[in-house]
């Protein structure tokens, strides 16, 4: 099926994006990558009446250093980022989810921006977001604000994003050397979305104590969620196999899942207990630099 | 003996006679063969450089948009249609309904119980209620929003074994039981009390999608003459015409079907086209403009067929030294809305009763018995998907054979090898298999390439994490060749020119398998030319003489005999020809790479093509025409004992897998895969059947379910409907073991659809070998695994 | 009905268009240019059948649009071979048999070329990795694999 009839405009800067925005309001849709967008428009799920194309934004598509923060435009693409030396090395925790999404050619095409606003609870960029202390620079005609995730993601497929604002960066602190991390997931087929997810980061300090931890689950709720309880339970810890095992179960109790088709919501509690205790063992020997 | 064993023993020698080509192969080799050597596809360079063109890429200048407004409801009358608004809708040429229809509003691949247009009820969500025709496909899909229907929803029915109850809803007038069918053989009481164990299992499968990758597609246009032109890809091109003639009332050469490129077919290009054929036709026929209807991903798995879901009960005895004695099994097939190939076309064709004849496995079983009941419910039809009905019995009789091992402590290859069938073997159904029965072969050539032994004795766990075992399993197969009715003949015409060129024509479609190449191979290997020689023409039911359908394993077998009996027609005039312009006695005369050579004098020889245009201007036959039916099958519908199918491929596949005892995750890790298929004609090509059937069966293993909720499909496309990727199936190792069939084309059998079948129970017994869990309910996705692990853990405990 | 002019870089070969926005590349590759090489086989992303290579890397062509692509270099399968003459990719594809149906094919071949460019001399695990966006109900993947090991190799 094609797309049902739309205007198109391409936006060079921020400035036209948003005066194209005030224009047509609930109209617009904005455009980057496409690659959710445009299968959405090919089964007419989504119809735009007005799609404001803001790939050719250059300004949008940066990644750098600044202090002590990885500083993204919105517009980059998902394969770059998966591929940039400097994320590798300064959150490769990033890096590392994003080589999970999809396949090659939708990471060729999809921006982190798009994927952060289309907001899919199963998708692998908000939920490493979620534990990345990331804040999102958001721009609207009244000027911009940041938002951090828990304020940026509502629920399934819905940000509070206002309807003439767009994201045009992301801002994430460098991970200290020495921080534990890892992306897991368990998909149904290899390669494929996830029934469930885990990023976690360890934040250490001196003596092998865990400073603080970040346990983020995904597939098992409307947003992604952090597993708070279990999180406190490595808090100031030096972490042992116990003590994973611990945050293992507590974390299946923060899960909240639904059943479907791919699984039942028991099984995907359990796969959460199992995937944060693989998670954290994983972390904890990246902290130990193994 | 009965006059039909003395029938078949004629056909037996006659066939002999005509096709033994052994003392060919004897000659002096003065020149390269054509057939065992793996030949370039002679599709190869279209498709690797894009310029092959499939429907979806024929010009569409001229033609009108088909679409098809589908029911709402798994089951319901329908109360009203009202169609004006479509109607009036500007670039909307025709809105059809039931009354529309000009002949019978029915089709079918056996039984024309499909309503072209649901007139008063709907039996599943796929049925179509009205047909829209529109200068573009937007204007049509508008049209269908603006058509008005009302049901009045009744009682749906959604499991075989419902349907079968007294007060269950009928579905059909007739009844939900759409066949019955029994194996009755020895004595089953007497059987069960020599077994020193007895198991009783039930193994369950569900719906399948083909999954092909090109979408279907299909053109109706009409004709000044009256004729109607039919074209698309699929499998079955004379099936769509006895469909399309009906369903227009017109006679059978009012219709012309012709088939194009076609990517994938599996079994799934045979229904599908009958169902796009006769609804883009009955459209051109009222519009008197050519209609294209071109089906969306999601439409396809809405709409076509599928692999029938089976309940499937069985219970085995067997004594400690792992000698069967006794097999008890019962089929609750589930063939949804329609019947396709579901039902019985005597004596032994159709889907269920294939699945009935090959439930027991390649085994000799002196005490038999199985009852198999095919049932209509309100879900998704089942049809043909490579191996028809035989896939799903394998998942039963491969694992309980491993069960039963398992319960009598035998290594699973020996119970394999006492029981599995040798030359004389008498089948469940009494035939006594006697030629070509290469099981042991595959088996023990499969094992020692597999390394079975030592990996038998070092499963257990992979990593110090203890958290994943790795598992070997073994699948036996068994296909015949062939579809068991009397009426599946092949005919071929070989046209050769005078400049030595030959015209091949045949009804055997090419969905991806080879058979455009191999068939080729044969046609050039008969007459002695070489394979550029040969250009194979479309099928185009004008043109070829009926073939049947490119179904069963059936086209290189069948085919290559009706082609070596069309070219031997030919051969006989250029030998003639040839002997008296060499004035050599015929006998003595060799046809081999272009050239007509003396045997005993290799230095003298003439050009094949100075022959060809000697036999041209003398008017001697250059036109062949052969056809080949297998000896007659038969099946007694009391007792299902005969000869149903002539000949039959063996394989034997042994898998490596590692799980995840954790999450249930499974890996396919290594692959060999062993098959008898008489003789390679062309051994690369053969080499891709495996690998590709062998993915298929993981497909089927690991990942694959049409899943329904209420009789609505959840998973309509390729994101949510999964098939293997290049990260699931592993390397495959596939190896060929040729034991003559004598009944084939240099002794060749088939295999198209066979590799799929003992893939899956490989893999699920590789599955319970690694984790001890076993699951009997498909797919082995990874949260069944998990419960199925859970489940030994109990049982350990 | 909103339209645009674009210019669009196809297989070395600038061509002017007037498209609708909403038209994909996809439908301009085969409905303006004939250029059916690249197949709809999903019409969502999943299938792999219309990759094209943008800038030398494999996108699905159903999921951008024309007008976001202007001035972009793309390379189709028609594009691919120099007259008769085909691309080893190609020319491995077919001697190893790496073909069935050929629907996925010429998407196959584009995606492993991106992919080669970039990644000279791939493991057997890299190649598989990269091939995961493009279906094969066919071959089992075995040929194929082979097929495009032997192209980094020669």
């Amino acid at each position: 099926m094609k797309p049902s009839a739309f205007e198109y405009f391409t936006a060079s800067t921020v400035a036209e994006a948003i005066s194209l925005l005030e224009r047509y309001e609930d109209e617009a849709k904005i455009i980057a990558g496409g690659q959710s967008l445009v299968p959405m428009m090919n089964f007419r799920v989504a119809q735009p009446e007005v799609l404001i194309d803001i790939n050719g934004i250059k300004e949008l598509d940066y990644i750098r250093q600044e202090d002590d923060e990885i500083v993204i435009g919105a517009l980059t693409r998902e394969r770059d980022l998966e591929l940039s030396p400097l994320v590798q090395e300064k959150c490769p925790i990033l890096a590392e989810a994003i080589s999970l999404i999809g396949h090659a050619s939708i990471r060729t095409r999809g921006t982190i921006g798009g994927s952060l606003v289309h907001a899919d609870p199963a998708a692998e960029i908000p939920l490493t977001i979620y534990g990345l202390d990331a804040k999102m620079k958001v721009v609207g005609p009244s000027g911009e604000r940041t938002l951090e995730p828990e304020e940026f993601f509502l629920s399934y497929l819905t940000t509070s994003l206002e309807p003439l604002e767009i994201l045009v960066e992301v801002r994430i602190p460098v991970l200290p050397q020495k921080t534990g991390w890892s992306f897991v997931e368990l998909t149904r087929r290899r390669g494929d979305f996830y029934i469930v997810a885990v990023a976690s980061i360890l934040f250490m300090e001196k003596g092998g104590v865990c400073k603080e931890a970040r346990i983020c689950l995904g597939g098992v709720g409307p947003t992604s969620i952090r597993a708070e309880e279990a999180e406190e339970i490595l808090a100031g810890q030096v972490i042992t196999d116990e003590l994973i095992e611990k945050a293992g179960q507590k974390a299946a109790e923060a899960a909240d899942p639904e059943s479907d088709y791919h699984a039942s919501a028991e099984y995907r509690r359990d796969m959460t207990r199992v995937f944060v205790q693989r998670g954290l063992a994983e972390a904890r020997n990246r902290a130990k630099g193994g | 003996m009965s006059k039909e064993s003395d029938d078949r023993r004629e056909v037996k020698v006659l066939t002999r006679e005509k096709l033994d080509l052994r003392q060919l192969v004897k000659a002096p080799e003065v020149g390269p063969s054509v057939v065992g050597r793996s030949i370039v596809r002679t599709d190869a360079m279209l498709k690797v450089t894009g310029r092959l063109d499939f429907g979806a890429d024929y010009l569409q200048d001229g033609f009108l948009h088909g679409k098809i407004l589908r029911s709402s409801h798994p089951h319901a009358l329908i109360k009203s249609i009202n169609t004006k608004k479509a109607k009036e809708l500007p670039g909307v040429a025709a809105v059809l309904t039931a009354e529309s229809v000009p002949g019978r509003n029915g089709f079918g691949a056996i039984i024309p119980d499909q309503p072209v247009i649901c007139g008063d009820k709907v039996r599943f969500v796929g049925d179509a209620v009205a047909l829209v025709a529109a200068e573009t496909e937007k204007i049509a899909h508008q049209a269908l929003e603006l058509i008005e229907v009302e049901y009045d929803p009744l009682p749906p029915v959604f499991d075989p074994r419902e349907a079968l109850k007294e007060d269950a809803p009928k579905i059909h007038e007739k009844g939900n039981l759409l066949s019955y069918n029994k194996l009755r053989k020895g004595d089953m009481e007497k059987g069960f009390a020599q077994a020193d164990v007895i198991l009783e299992r039930t193994y369950q499968v569900p719906f399948l999608d083909h999954a092909y990758l090109e979408p279907d597609i299909c053109m109706a246009i009409p004709k000044a003459d009256g004729t109607m032109l039919v074209e698309g890809p699929m499998q079955a091109p004379f099936t769509v015409r006895r469909n399309v003639n009906a369903v227009l009332g017109v006679p059978i050469n009012k219709v012309r079907v012709r088939q194009i490129p076609m990517g994938g077919g599996f079994g799934g290009k045979e229904d599908s086209p009958i169902d796009l054929g006769c609804r883009a036709a009955v459209l051109a026929y009222h519009t008197r403009r050519p209609v294209r209807i071109a089906l969306e991903r999601e439409e396809i798995t809405l709409q076509t067929s599928k692999r029938h879901p089976m309940i499937m009960q069985i219970k085995i005895g067997a004594k400690k030294d792992g000698t069967l004695v006794a097999f008890e099994g019962v089929i609750y097939d589930e063939q949804g809305a329609y019947a396709s190939m579901g039902p019985v076309i005597p004596p032994a064709g159709g889907s269920h009763i294939h699945a009935m004849v090959m439930m027991p496995g390649p085994y000799e079983i002196p005490n038999v018995k199985v009852d198999a009941y095919l049932c209509y419910t309100n879900h998704p039809y089942g049809g043909a998907m490579r191996g028809f009905g035989a896939p799903q019995v394998h998942v039963a009789h491969e694992q309980i054979m491993d069960e039963l091992a398992e319960a009598l402590n035998i290594n699973p290859i020996d119970i394999r090898r006492k029981n599995g069938f040798r030359e004389d073997s008498a089948t469940a159904t009494g035939q006594v298999l006697e030629q070509s029965v290469g099981l042991h072969d595959t088996l023990e050539v499969c094992t020692r390439a597999f390394d079975w032994d030592r990996r038998y004795q070092e499963t257990g766990y992979v990593d110090e994490g203890k958290t994943k075992r790795r598992g070997i399993g073994i699948g036996l197969g068994w296909y015949r060749t062939s579809i068991g009715t009397n009426n599946d003949a092949c005919g071929a015409n070989v046209y050769v020119h005078e400049d030595g060129s030959v015209l091949l024509y045949t009804g055997i479609t090419e969905m991806g398998q080879g058979s455009f190449t191999v068939l080729p191979q044969i046609c050039a290997e008969e007459l002695g030319v070489r394979m550029e020689d040969v250009r194979l023409v479309q099928p185009d039911t004008d043109v070829v003489p009926e073939s049947g359908p490119t179904v069963g394993s059936r086209s290189t077998t069948l085919m290559g005999n009706a082609i070596i009996l069309a070219a031997r027609q030919v051969k006989e005039s250029i030998l003639e020809m040839a002997s008296e312009m060499l004035m050599v006695p015929m006998d003595r005369l060799e046809s081999r790479d272009r050239r007509i050579y003396d045997r005993d004098n290799s230095g003298k020889s003439l050009e094949f093509r100075e022959v060809a245009a000697r036999c041209m201007a003398k008017g001697k036959r250059l036109i062949g025409q052969g056809w080949w039916a297998p000896p007659p099958p038969t099946l007694d519908p009391e007792t299902g004992q005969g000869n149903p199918y002539f000949v039959y491929t063996y394989s034997t596949h042994m898998a490596e897998v590692v799980v995840d005892m954790e999450t249930g995750e499974v890996e396919v890790t290594d692959y060999v895969a062993a098959f008898d298929v008489g003789k390679a004609i062309n051994p690369k090509a053969v080499e891709g059947q495996i690998e590709g059937g062998v993915a298929m069966g993981l497909g089927y293993a690991l990942m694959e379910e049409v899943a329904l909720e209420g009789g609505y499909i959840q998973n309509l496309n390729l994101k949510n409907y999964l098939i293997p990727t290049s990260l699931d199936v592993p390397d495959i190792e596939p190896i060929i073991v040729e034991v003559e069939n004598r009944f084939g084309p240099y002794g060749a059998k088939g295999i198209g659809e066979m590799p799929n079948l003992p893939a899956t129970p490989a893999i699920l017994n590789a599955i319970a070998n690694a984790c001890g869990g076993r699951v009997r309910t498909l797919p082995a996705d990874p949260e069944r695994v998990f419960w199925a692990i859970k489940e030994a853990e109990r049982a350990v405990r | 009905m909103e339209r645009h002019r674009i210019t669009l870089k196809i297989n070395g070969e600038s061509h002017l268009f007037e498209v609708e926005s909403r038209e994909t590349l996809l439908q301009v590759l085969r409905d303006r240019l004939d250029l059916t090489g690249a197949k709809e086989g999903c019409g969502r992303g999943e299938c792999g059948a219309c990759t094209v290579l943008i800038n030398g890397r494999p996108i699905n062509a159903c999921l951008v649009l024309a007008v976001a692509v202007q001035d972009q270099d793309i390379l189709t399968i028609e594009g691919l071979s120099d007259g008769d003459t085909l691309h080893p990719l190609q020319k491995s594809f077919v001697e190893r048999g790496a073909i069935q149906c050929g629907f996925c094919t010429p998407g196959m071949i584009l995606t492993a070329k991106g992919f080669l460019d970039k990644t000279p001399g791939p493991t057997e695990a890299e190649v598989r990795r990269n091939l995961v966006g493009n279906f094969c109900r066919c071959t089992g993947y075995t040929k194929i694999v082979e097929a495009i090991l032997d192209t980094s190799e020669a």
